[in-house]
């Protein structure tokens, strides 16, 4: 399109858009306006004379050929005007331009569209070798040409000869501002990016492009590389959690994107330090270049653990060095602890706290109604407060993780309470399970309190209860899982997930008094509850998330049968499993009094880190006034201080950056003090690494490449379209120009609008029988 | 031709066995359901319980636990069906309903190897047995005996501790003093009630998974509750005992 452009008007559209069109010969306006006068009445007489020969015609159509014939004048006296394009144009070797050239390890990819020794390297060595033809010849003719290799940050190197394309990164914001600095104060037309896009530190490209606009540097990008590889797999995202419990089931989020394997199947490889601890078979759609699989498998290990996520070279894929990726998670040794109020000694809640009574990571403290204010606490701590019922103080209940609620009728609670409770979640961050008995949700009369806000189960009057104001128990309920239940790592009752499904069915019904069929808006149900006695599946499982926190609703009020059923053999430990996923599963992500963050797990070595800790009092309200500092233990052992400053923009949250120089594991620990009291400790980690990011997305991304011309006013070319940079360079504004008056007289569609217009009187006239 | 009748009768495998008495069968409440062991006892005969029938296992039956449930209605927060208890063989899967269960005239008991197989996995997954009314002469523990080789037949390497006032089962609900279920009756030989404990893993600092009450029937004192039978300073402390026991079960 821009060719044929090109040809009927002489030049390319983008010197239409750089220019401004003019009249060369403004002077001959009045002749050219008598002349064109004479030639419209000498025409309008002569039609006027003249009588069409067939009276079939509309009246008119008699003015066509007249019409025609004025629009050729109008054409004739436009050429003797002579129309032109104003250019500023670059004086020759006066002008700056700057050459970018990208060094980083992507460059050195073989691609099979590119000229040279068939990588993207070679192509950029053939036009900036200075041969006759090459672009840097091309420029070195108008320009003073400055030539710059960037990876993180740019320097000046004198040949593309020099240059190894091995540098693991390529910051593409900060070479152009690295550029900009370099040239400044020179009479600068333009840069100009050799680049496949792929950019290690997009959030920086933003500000770079910000500047140049502001400076008036148009920057041309020069994509290398091919759009889209041909065949390729690679591991695109990893979305993993930065802690875990020692012991807990971690699940991972890995999308994996091809071009050429679709309808492929691959076998995913998750692999702690040299073991692999689970195969995910994959296969990716036909219509669709990615597809995103959920990995589990159990975090054993404590410690600083790097999980690799890994498909196999693939016959005939073009690039495998992107067939992986790393995730560090923090496998913690911790006990979280949970309080459990119930509100009478039933057999659900006993055998619940068995079943995890040698999780070492979880502590449950549990307090039983005996009977009316009378409680039983079981398994606190020397150090915990003690209290009768339920805390009335957030101090005292915000300590837990987790809070269970079972048995416990709504009017036992002070409405602060259950505000409390709230809160717990929603501010404190905390899990809370509900669990089904006939005092629970509505039929406990929790609807219109606090509860039925936590509740991910719409929680509705009970308008009457059955039997003798007891509610009705509902029995033999077969628990079936939903589609996110079978996905959800709490429900993996045996570590084959196939496995785990067809348990499901098999296991003892249960029974409830909860006839809930209702999700809340962006509740999940988990499982469901098929019975003869009601029509519709009963909710047995959801949860949503409510504020910073989580609350779970388990409507069965026996699954002790799970462990105790005569079905169920002794050794089984099905019971055992699904309550230690379970009660994991609600104070995992609960956040701490303090806790510190870095902005990314892994790093390149040399690379910012922000630091990011957030401080809060034992009630969970943000502490402004605090004395916040980071100790950074690095992998060679040596410690150093990084003091964290209130951000001002978010209440408790203090940040800070150290730069990280060496490759290996770091551990962070923050310790935060008010008035010289201690508030609390946090520790987090991360790792440096050469990450080879642009590996990732290996294809040429022109998205980025368009948006930096874009930008900056400049333009984005191929390999082939050097002349037509050379040519936008020397037009630009910039630099030390002068102005250029280009003709456009002879422009070949002048031309051919003559012929169109005179060609179309001639025929008109023919059929009207004029001629 | 009366002769081949009775030896027909005699052949009979029934007709040696213990008569068979009616006990209504309460369905699965949700709650808490009293669960009373039925077994074949040693011997048989008549007597003052149950239609004249004394077949051990029904010593106090059903009166005991309608007046026990009762009280633990009254006293606690326990879902606790009152209109009586369930009669379950140790072989009924039934039994897995239940996970507190009570075995009276343990001296009287001889369990087959399925019924032995069926109690111990109960109590490993997690149920609580209260053994009780096994009473001696002074000086011959005949049945005492028969409870400890039958108890070493369903956990054999388990201990039968003496308990001491200091566990936490004595103090589940009502803080018991002290462990004296002494009892000095006219016309009737002095007992020295003690209690013993079988514990998970064989710990005494785990779960206590059978209590067993020699020279005591706790049982007896609720039967007779209402009647005076006994002193009410005893009565009352075996309804505490048994409430403790139960309480202890239910969050233990």
């Amino acid at each position: 399109m821009a060719g044929l452009f090109e040809f009927l008007f002489k030049y390319r559209p983008s010197l239409f858009e750089e220019g401004r069109l003019a009249l060369a010969a403004p002077g001959w306006m009045q002749i050219a306006a008598l002349v064109a006068g004479g030639a419209l009445v000498f025409a309008a007489f002569t039609y006027r004379r003249m009588r069409p020969g067939s009276g079939s015609r509309p009246e008119g159509y008699r003015w066509l050929a007249p019409a025609l014939r004025s629009l050729a004048i109008g054409v004739l006296v436009l050429c003797l005007l002579q129309p032109a394009l104003v250019l500023s144009t670059v004086v020759p070797r006066e002008s700056f331009v700057g050459v970018l050239i990208d060094d980083s390890g992507s460059m050195a990819m073989p691609d099979e569209d590119t000229a040279g020794d068939g990588t993207r390297a070679g192509a950029v060595r053939e036009a900036l070798s200075g041969q006759p033809g090459s672009l840097l010849e091309l420029l070195a003719e108008r320009f003073q040409v400055r030539q710059l290799a960037f990876g993180r940050g740019a320097e000046r190197t004198e040949s593309v000869d020099q240059l190894r394309f091995a540098r693991s990164e390529s910051r593409i914001g900060e070479a152009l501002l690295a550029a900009s600095d370099e040239l400044a104060g020179l009479p600068l037309a333009g840069l100009v990016v050799f680049s496949d896009g792929a950019d290690s530190e997009p959030a920086e490209l933003g500000d770079a492009l910000l500047a140049l606009k502001a400076a008036g540097t148009p920057v041309h990008a020069v994509g290398v590389g091919r759009p889209r590889l041909a065949r390729d797999i690679e591991v695109s995202r990893v979305v993993a959690p930065r802690r875990v419990l020692e012991g807990s089931t971690v699940e991972v989020e890995v999308t994996l994107s091809q071009t050429g394997f679709g309808g492929r199947s691959v076998n995913l490889e998750v692999e702690d330090d040299g073991r692999i601890v689970n195969v995910e078979p994959v296969t990716f759609p036909r219509r669709s270049s990615a597809v995103t699989a959920r990995v589990m498998f159990a975090a054993t290990d404590e410690g600083a653990r790097e999980f690799r996520f890994r498909v196999a070279a693939q016959p005939g894929e073009e690039l495998t060095l992107n067939n992986e990726r790393t995730a560090l998670v923090e496998v913690r040794k911790r006990q979280e602890r949970i309080f459990f109020f119930e509100g009478e000694p039933r057999h659900e809640s006993r055998f619940l706290r068995r079943a995890v009574q040698f999780d070492e990571n979880l502590h449950v403290v549990s307090m039983t109604r005996q009977a009316a204010n009378k409680f039983y606490g079981i398994n606190f701590d020397e150090n915990a407060k003690r209290f009768d019922g339920f805390p009335t103080r957030r101090e005292d209940l915000f300590e837990y993780q987790g809070v269970i609620l079972g048995s416990m009728e709504a009017s036992f609670f002070t409405h602060d309470q259950m505000r409390m409770l709230v809160d717990f979640a929603t501010q404190r961050g905390g899990g809370v399970l509900l669990l089904g008995s006939h005092k629970s949700f509505s039929e406990g009369g929790f609807s219109g309190t606090p509860i039925a806000e936590l509740s991910p189960l719409v929680l509705r009057e009970v308008e009457s209860l059955s039997v003798e104001g007891r509610p009705e128990l509902i029995y033999d309920l077969q628990l079936e899982l939903t589609p996110q239940g079978r996905a959800h790592p709490a429900m993996l009752l045996r570590d084959d997930r196939s496995e785990s499904n067809e348990l499901w069915p098999t296991l003892p019904r249960l029974s409830a008094y909860q006839r809930a069929t209702e999700l809340k808006a962006g509740a999940t149900a988990l499982l469901l509850a098929e019975t003869p006695m009601h029509g519709e599946p009963l909710v047995a499982l959801a949860y949503h998330r409510i504020g910073r926190g989580r609350a779970i609703a388990f409507t069965p009020h026996d699954s002790w049968h799970w462990q105790m059923s005569a079905e169920i053999a002794l050794e089984d430990q099905t019971h055992e499993r699904l309550w230690r996923q379970m009660l994991r599963w609600l104070v995992s992500y609960v956040p701490d009094r303090i806790e510190v963050e870095t902005d990314r797990d892994r790093f390149e070595p040399g690379s910012t880190v922000e630091l990011r800790a957030l401080v809060r009092d034992a009630a969970f309200r943000e502490v402004n006034r605090a004395q916040v500092t980071a100790a950074i233990e690095l992998p060679s052992g040596e410690e150093v201080e990084v003091p964290l400053d209130w951000s001002v923009e978010r209440d408790g949250e203090f940040v800070g950056s150290f730069v990280a120089p060496e490759r290996g594991h770091y551990r962070v620990e923050v310790d935060a003090r008010s008035e010289g009291e201690l508030l609390g400790v946090a520790a987090s980690r991360f790792a440096v690494d050469n990450l080879n990011e642009e590996l990732f997305g290996a294809a040429r991304r022109d998205s980025v490449l368009q948006r930096i011309a874009r930008e900056t006013g400049g333009r984005q070319y191929g390999l082939d379209e050097m002349d037509s940079l050379v040519e936008d360079l020397s037009v630009s504004r910039e630099g030390t120009t002068v102005r250029e008056a280009r003709d456009l007289w002879d422009m070949p569609v002048l031309f051919l609008l003559l012929v169109v217009f005179l060609g179309g009187e001639w025929a008109v006239r023919r059929r009207l029988g004029m001629s | 031709m009366l002769g081949v009748l009775a030896g027909a009768l005699l052949a009979r495998d029934d007709f040696w066995r213990t008569p068979k008495v009616g006990t209504p069968s309460y369905p699965y409440s949700g709650g808490f359901t009293f669960a009373r062991i039925k077994f074949e006892p040693t011997e048989w005969g008549g007597g003052p319980f149950m239609w004249g029938l004394d077949l051990k296992w029904n010593h106090d039956y059903p009166l005991a636990e309608q007046n026990f449930t009762r009280i633990v209605e009254e006293m606690t927060h326990i879902d606790v069906f009152t209109g009586g208890g369930n009669v379950i063989e140790l072989t009924d899967p039934r039994l897995f309903e239940h996970p507190w269960a009570y075995l009276c005239e343990a001296g009287f008991w001889n369990p087959t190897e399925e019924e032995l197989a069926n109690l111990r996995s109960y109590l490993f997954k997690g149920g609580f047995l209260v053994v009780d009314d096994i009473f001696d002469r002074p000086g011959y523990p005949i049945y005492w005996e028969n409870t400890e080789r039958q108890m070493s037949r369903l956990l054999p390497g388990y201990e039968l501790v003496p308990m001491t006032i200091d566990h936490p089962v004595f103090r589940a609900f009502f803080p018991l003093e002290d462990l004296d279920f002494d009892l000095d009756l006219p016309g009737i030989y002095p007992v020295r009630g003690k209690i013993y404990g079988v514990f998970e893993d064989n710990d005494p600092t785990r779960r206590l998974m059978v209590a067993i009450n020699y020279n005591m029937d706790i049982g007896d004192f609720w039967e007779w509750s209402e009647y005076a039978l006994y002193p009410v300073d005893v009565t009352q402390k075996g309804f505490k005992l048994g409430v403790n026991y139960l309480i202890y079960g239910m969050t233990h």
